[in-house]
């Protein structure tokens, strides 16, 4: 942790630097609670408890909460089961037979029925979606894109954004990426059963498919062959194949030379 | 970082290759502008602390113009730093003693006065006139505009231009002019 910060800001082609300056006392204070929380680590190891086993936790409100949230409309008892995992119930039922109540008749219903279903919708309406917007893509870009989207990283990124993390009942905690990404499904069957098939074809389409609007599309497809691929597309729509000139080039004789190179069929510019 | 975001970011940060022709041209005006594009404030993506200037090439620096009597007038100062070791050069035998030397000072007073000079003035590259060797003139890529037109002078029209040039009017053709 710096103590001082360096800000320069750049107006009218003058360069002004300004210093922050903290008390004296901050910096001792900041390293005595590292050297603390550091000890508190190497005894009792990392562990962080769930906002549920703090007081004033109420399960009904938040679930509410969530709902309204979202903007949306759930029915209470479908979005509460889909938050209940198999794990919570066997840990629940399990903590019951050690206290003695044998007769266990759990109130609860678990959660797996409605990941299955709400898998569906989501890779159906994923597919859906990439083929309307990108109808001149190759399929193989498509199944790229979709296998992103669907993959479990990216449900479990949507599914910690709009704060499952803290409402789902399971063993773990922190919960992992397959349990987040399940629940997000679940959630998406409960919002069909409650409010229909539109508005949760629609909730996939805010808050899963929205996350590739800031992604270089590069990284998430990156074909080995790209010019075999852009030969096939010229092929498939009966143009010439491609050729590459040179455009432009700078510094051709040093270390950091640049050449740009251009893609051209029929000596039209396809690409650079 | 994805490969297209890579060729993105190189050319950007690239380094270009300028050439300036410096043929009548003012060289402490000329200096203005070639000193934002040996800095890089020539770039949208200057920074004081980041390398982003750009190399420049002059040629026909023998060719410069200065101004009225500057030729004469204008004096270079220089001392040994031992007795009796001041000298004064105008301009004129400055410039015949060496043909770049003009261009290259009004370039580095011009610079700031800081560490990164030495650097800036390394990416400089005078010529007196327009021979280059290949290896340099292979790595220009685009040339500043100059910053005034060099006029055509009465020797360099051919007579057939001189003949089809549009006259207002003409003497006769018997007049016999003293």
């Amino acid at each position: 942790m710096k103590a001082k910060h360096l800000y320069i800001f750049e107006r009218n082609n003058l360069a002004i630097s300004r210093r922050c300056y903290k008390p004296m006392y901050v910096a001792p204070y900041l390293r005595e609670l590292k050297r603390r929380k550091d000890v508190q680590l190497k005894k009792l190891g990392d562990f962080s408890t769930p906002r549920s086993k703090y007081i004033e936790w109420n399960l009904q409100a938040e679930i509410y909460a969530f709902g309204k949230r979202l903007g949306e409309e759930f029915d209470q008892e479908l979005l509460k089961r889909a938050f209940t995992h198999k794990s919570y119930i066997q840990q629940e039922l399990e903590q019951r037979k050690s206290l003695g109540i044998e007769d266990s008749a759990l109130a609860l219903e678990d959660n797996e029925e409605f990941i299955k279903k709400g898998d569906r919708i989501v890779s159906d309406t994923v597919a859906k979606y990439i083929k309307n917007a990108l109808p001149r893509a190759s399929t193989v870009f498509h199944k790229s894109l979709e296998t992103y989207l669907c993959s479990t990283a990216t449900l479990a990124t949507s599914s910690n954004l709009i704060g499952s993390k803290d409402i789902i009942l399971s063993n773990e905690y922190p919960p992992s990426e397959e349990l987040l990404a399940n629940t997000f499904k679940a959630i998406v069957f409960a919002l069909e059963e409650s409010s229909g098939i539109e508005k949760a074809r629609q909730f996939v389409v805010d808050l899963l498919i929205v996350q590739i609007a800031h992604k270089d599309i590069y990284e998430i497809w990156n074909p080995k062959n790209p010019m075999g691929i852009v030969c096939e597309e010229l092929e498939s729509q009966k143009r010439a194949l491609p050729e590459s000139r040179l455009m432009r080039q700078t510094g051709g004789n040093t270390i950091l030379g640049v050449f740009q190179v251009g893609l051209y069929s029929d000596r039209k510019l396809i690409g650079q | 970082m994805s490969s297209a975001r890579r060729v993105q970011q190189w050319a950007t940060m690239t380094r270009k290759w300028h050439l300036y022709d410096a043929t009548w041209q003012d060289p402490y005006k000329s200096a203005e502008v070639i000193v934002k594009y040996l800095t890089g404030r020539n770039k949208p993506i200057y920074a004081a602390s980041n390398d982003t200037g750009d190399q420049v090439v002059i040629i026909n620096t023998r060719d410069i113009a200065l101004r009225g009597d500057d030729w004469k007038y204008n004096i270079y100062f220089h001392h040994t730093g031992y007795a009796k070791g001041a000298s004064y050069t105008p301009a004129w035998e400055m410039h015949k003693k060496n043909p770049i030397y003009i261009m290259k000072y009004a370039i580095y007073t011009l610079l700031d006065k800081d560490l990164r000079r030495r650097r800036d003035m390394a990416r400089l590259h005078l010529f007196p006139d327009s021979n280059v060797p290949p290896e340099v003139m292979s790595n220009v890529s685009s040339q500043i505009p100059q910053l005034r037109r060099v006029p055509k002078r009465l020797t360099e029209f051919s007579e057939e231009e001189i003949r089809n040039y549009p006259k207002l009017f003409d003497y006769p053709k018997n007049y016999i002019i003293r």
